[in-house]
C-alpha cells in the first residue's frame, strides 16, 4: 500500500510536468468533442488519432489518448442530456431522465450530477486501479503459457457471450479476428503465413489500421448514408437538486462507482454494460421507481458515475495482464506497442514512469473535465449542431492521414478502407465488432502461449494439470453455457449488442 | 423507387450470403494452412494454430448460414441502404480509392482537396464545397505536417 502511494507520488510528479497536463488537457478536450459529436465515439477518436502522437514522448502519448477515452464518456452525457441524442453508446441510457429533466427547464441538475458522478467515478476507480494494479501484476507473473492461455481462452469467451445478440455473431466475430491476425509472420517460428506475396503483410496487419477501419471508417460509411442535420440544444435552467433528491443521488454515485470499476474488470463488457445495470439497479433500490424515465437525478448520475469508473477498472487487466477489456482499451495497447511498450505484468517493472504517470495523469484528467463540463456544458453542446454533412467528410481525411502515418505508405489507406468496408458490412449485418478488435490482439498471445504449453507439457493434458488453468477454462465453458441458456430465453439485453 | 424494391437482388437472403462467403474464405484459409508444418522440430508447428482457427471458422459459418436460411431470415434489401443513400456510400468508397491512386503523384494536398470536393459537392453548392474542401485540406494538412511534423505525401513543389 506504501510503496503503491509512493509510486503514485512519483507518478504525479510526472503527470503534472507543463507538457503532460498540456495533452492530458489536448486528450481530454478532444475525447469531450468527440463524446458531444454523435457517431464518433472513444474507440473511434482513440484509433483516429494514435498517429498523431507519434512524434510524443511515450508517457505523454498515453496521457493524451488516456484523455480521449475518459474526456469521451464525460462528453457523451452532454448531447444526452440537451438534445436527447447521445453521443457514445454509454450515454444511451443518461437520455432516459437526462432528456426529461432538460425538458423540465432542469438540464443544468441532470449536467452537474453528471459531472460531479463522472468525477467520483473517475477518481475513485483511479485509486482502485493505483491500489490494486500492482497486486494484480505480482499475482499475474506466477502464471505460466497454460495459465496464461486458459485466461485468454476465458477473456474471448467472455467476450463472445457477452458481445452481441446471438452467440454465433459473437463467434463470427471472434473468427474474424482470430483469422485477420494469423497474417504474418507466426511468433514462434517466424514462418510467413497468409502473406499473398504482399511485402506489407510480412509483418502482419497493423491494429491501428485496422481499428480505424473497423470502427473508424465504417461509421463514417453509416454517417454518409444519410447526411442529416442534428438537433437543437436545450437552454440550460435550473442547476440546483431538491433537498429531497440529494440523498438518492449521492447513494447512486457511491453505487455506480463500486459498480463500474468491477465491470471495469470482466473482459468483453463495454461502458454501456455497467450503465445499464446501474440504472436497473437504482430503480430497483428507489422508493419512487416509478418516477425513473420522466426525470429523477439518481437515474442520471448512477449510470454515468459507472460508465466513468468503468474505466479505471477496464485499465488494470492491460497494465496488469496485456489484456484489453474493451475495443478502446485494445486500441490503447496497440499504442502501447507502437511505443516500445508491451502490457503485461513486467510493466510496473519495466516503464514505471508510464504506467504511474498515466495513471496520475487520470486524477488531473478528471479535475480538467469537471472544470470544462460545469461552466460550460452549454458551449459544449452547440457543437453537436455540426451538421454530419460537413463533419464526416472532414474525419475521414483526418482518418486517411492517420492510417497513412501508420507506415508511411498508402497501404495503410487500402487495408483502412478494405477494413472500413467489412466493418461496414458487419455493422449492418448486427455482427459485433468488438470481439473482432479484442480478439486480434490478443491472438498472438494465445498462440505463443499455446504452443509454449503444448511443447513444455507434451501435449494438452497439460493445460489440465494446473488448477488455475483448469478452474479458468470451467469458468470459460460456463460463461458460453450460460450465455446459451440466455439467448435460447432470448433474454440478453439489447444494449449489449452496442460497442463502446 | 418501385425499380429498387423490383430488384431480385434485394430479396436475397443476406446472412445467408455472407455466411457462404465466410465458410469459403475459412475452407480457403483451411486448406492453406496444410501449406504450413503442424509440427516441426520445434515440437509443435506454425500450421497448428491456423488449422484449429479455421476448422472452428468453417463450423461457425455453417452454423450462421443455417441459421440464416432458417431462423434469422433478413434480406439484401432489409439489411443494407438503396438509392441515395447507397450511392452516398459507394461515392465515399470510390474517392477513397481514386485518393490512393493520386496522392503519390498529386501530393495531399491536391487529392485531399479533390476528395473532399466529391463529397462535398453532393449536400453543399460548387463554391461552397471548393472552399470547404480547400480550408479542411489546409488545416489537416497544416496540422499533420507542420504541427505535428508528421511525414504526409507531398509533390515536387512541397504540397
Amino acid at each position: 500500500m506504501v510503496e503503491a502511494f509512493s509510486s503514485l507520488y512519483e507518478g504525479i510528479l510526472i503527470a503534472i510536468t507543463p507538457e503532460n497536463i498540456l495533452y492530458c488537457f489536448i486528450g481530454c478536450m478532444v475525447g469531450m468533442l468527440v463524446g458531444v459529436l454523435p457517431g464518433i465515439g472513444p474507440s473511434e477518436a482513440t484509433a483516429l488519432l494514435i498517429p498523431l502522437s507519434y512524434g510524443l514522448d511515450s508517457v505523454t502519448a498515453i496521457i493524451m489518448l488516456c484523455g480521449i477515452y475518459y474526456g469521451g464518456m464525460y462528453g457523451g452525457t452532454i448531447t444526452s442530456v440537451l438534445i436527447n441524442t447521445p453521443g457514445e453508446a454509454a450515454s444511451v441510457i443518461t437520455c432516459l431522465d437526462g432528456y426529461p429533466l432538460a425538458m423540465q427547464g432542469r438540464a443544468g441538475v441532470a449536467l452537474k450530477v453528471a459531472a460531479v458522478g463522472s468525477f467520483v467515478g473517475g477518481i475513485s476507480s483511479t485509486f482502485g486501479l493505483a491500489l490494486l494494479g500492482p497486486a494484480v501484476a505480482d499475482f499475474a507473473l506466477s502464471f505460466g503459457p497454460s495459465e496464461l492461455f486458459a485466461l485468454l481462452v476465458f477473456g474471448m469467451s467472455t467476450v463472445i457471450g457477452l458481445m452481441g445478440k446471438s452467440l454465433i455473431r459473437g463467434l463470427i466475430a471472434v473468427c474474424i479476428g482470430l483469422s485477420l491476425a494469423l497474417v504474418g509472420m507466426d511468433p514462434i517460428s517466424g514462418t510467413i503465413r497468409y502473406g499473398f506475396g504482399i511485402r506489407e503483410l510480412v509483418s502482419g496487419l497493423d491494429v491501428v489500421t485496422l481499428s480505424m477501419g473497423l470502427f473508424g471508417l465504417s461509421e463514417i460509411l453509416v454517417g454518409m448514408e444519410n447526411l442529416s442535420v442534428a438537433g437543437k440544444a436545450t437552454a440550460i435552467n435550473s442547476s440546483k437538486l431538491l433537498p429531497e433528491e440529494v440523498r438518492p443521488t449521492v447513494m447512486s454515485i457511491i453505487r455506480g462507482s463500486f459498480l463500474g470499476f468491477f465491470m471495469g474488470l470482466i473482459p468483453g463488457t463495454s461502458s454501456a454494460v455497467p450503465a445499464l445495470i446501474s440504472y436497473s439497479m437504482e430503480k430497483n433500490l428507489s422508493k419512487h421507481p416509478e418516477k425513473f424515465g420522466t426525470g429523477v437525478p439518481e437515474g442520471v448520475a448512477g449510470p454515468e458515475t459507472a460508465n466513468n469508473s468503468y474505466v479505471g477498472g477496464a485499465m488494470i487487466p492491460l497494465f496488469t495482464l496485456g489484456i484489453p477489456c474493451s475495443p478502446t482499451i485494445a486500441i490503447l495497447m496497440g499504442a502501447f506497442m507502437m511505443h516500445g511498450m508491451t502490457p503485461g505484468p513486467t510493466l510496473f517493472i519495466t516503464n514505471p514512469d508510464v504506467i504511474w504517470g498515466t495513471i496520475a495523469s487520470m486524477f488531473v484528467g478528471n479535475i480538467i473535465l469537471l472544470i470544462l463540463n460545469l461552466p460550460l456544458a452549454g458551449m459544449w453542446a452547440k457543437l453537436a449542431d455540426v451538421p454530419s454533412k460537413l463533419l464526416y467528410p472532414v474525419v475521414l481525411i483526418v482518418a486517411m492521414m492517420g492510417a497513412y502515418t501508420v507506415d508511411n505508405s498508402v497501404f495503410g489507406i487500402v487495408v483502412m478502407l478494405i477494413s472500413g468496408v467489412i466493418g461496414y458490412a458487419l455493422k449492418k449485418l448486427d455482427i459485433p465488432l468488438a470481439p473482432t478488435i479484442l480478439v486480434f490482439v490478443l491472438a498472438d498471445m494465445m498462440e505463443q502461449n499455446l504452443l509454449q504449453s503444448l511443447k513444455i507439457n507434451s501435449g494438452i493434458g497439460g493445460l489440465f494439470k494446473s488448477t488455475t488453468a483448469l478452474v479458468l477454462l470451467i469458468a470459460s465453458v460456463v460463461v458460453i453455457t450460460f450465455s446459451l441458456i440466455a439467448e435460447l430465453k432470448n433474454k440478453k439485453s439489447a444494449l449489449l449488442t452496442h460497442d463502446e | 423507387m418501385t425499380n429498387q424494391n423490383n430488384n431480385p437482388i434485394r430479396k436475397w437472403n443476406a446472412g445467408a450470403i455472407v455466411g457462404v462467403l465466410f465458410t469459403s474464405c475459412s475452407v480457403y484459409y483451411f486448406v492453406k494452412s496444410f501449406e504450413y508444418p503442424y509440427r516441426n522440430r520445434f515440437g509443435v508447428g506454425p500450421g497448428l494454430f491456423p488449422r484449429w482457427v479455421s476448422l472452428l471458422a468453417i463450423v461457425a459459418g455453417v452454423v450462421y448460414t443455417l441459421v440464416s436460411i432458417f431462423k434469422d431470415k433478413f434480406t439484401v434489401g432489409d439489411t443494407f441502404p438503396h438509392g441515395k443513400e447507397l450511392l452516398n456510400v459507394l461515392t465515399t468508397i470510390l474517392a477513397i480509392l481514386v485518393f490512393v491512386l493520386i496522392v503519390k503523384q498529386t501530393g495531399f494536398l491536391v487529392a485531399s482537396v479533390l476528395l473532399l470536393f466529391v463529397l462535398f459537392i453532393r449536400p453543399y453548392p460548387v463554391w461552397k464545397a471548393l472552399l470547404y474542401a480547400i480550408i479542411v485540406s489546409a488545416i489537416v494538412f497544416a496540422i499533420f505536417k507542420i504541427g505535428f511534423s508528421v511525414p504526409i505525401p507531398v509533390n515536387r513543389w512541397g504540397f
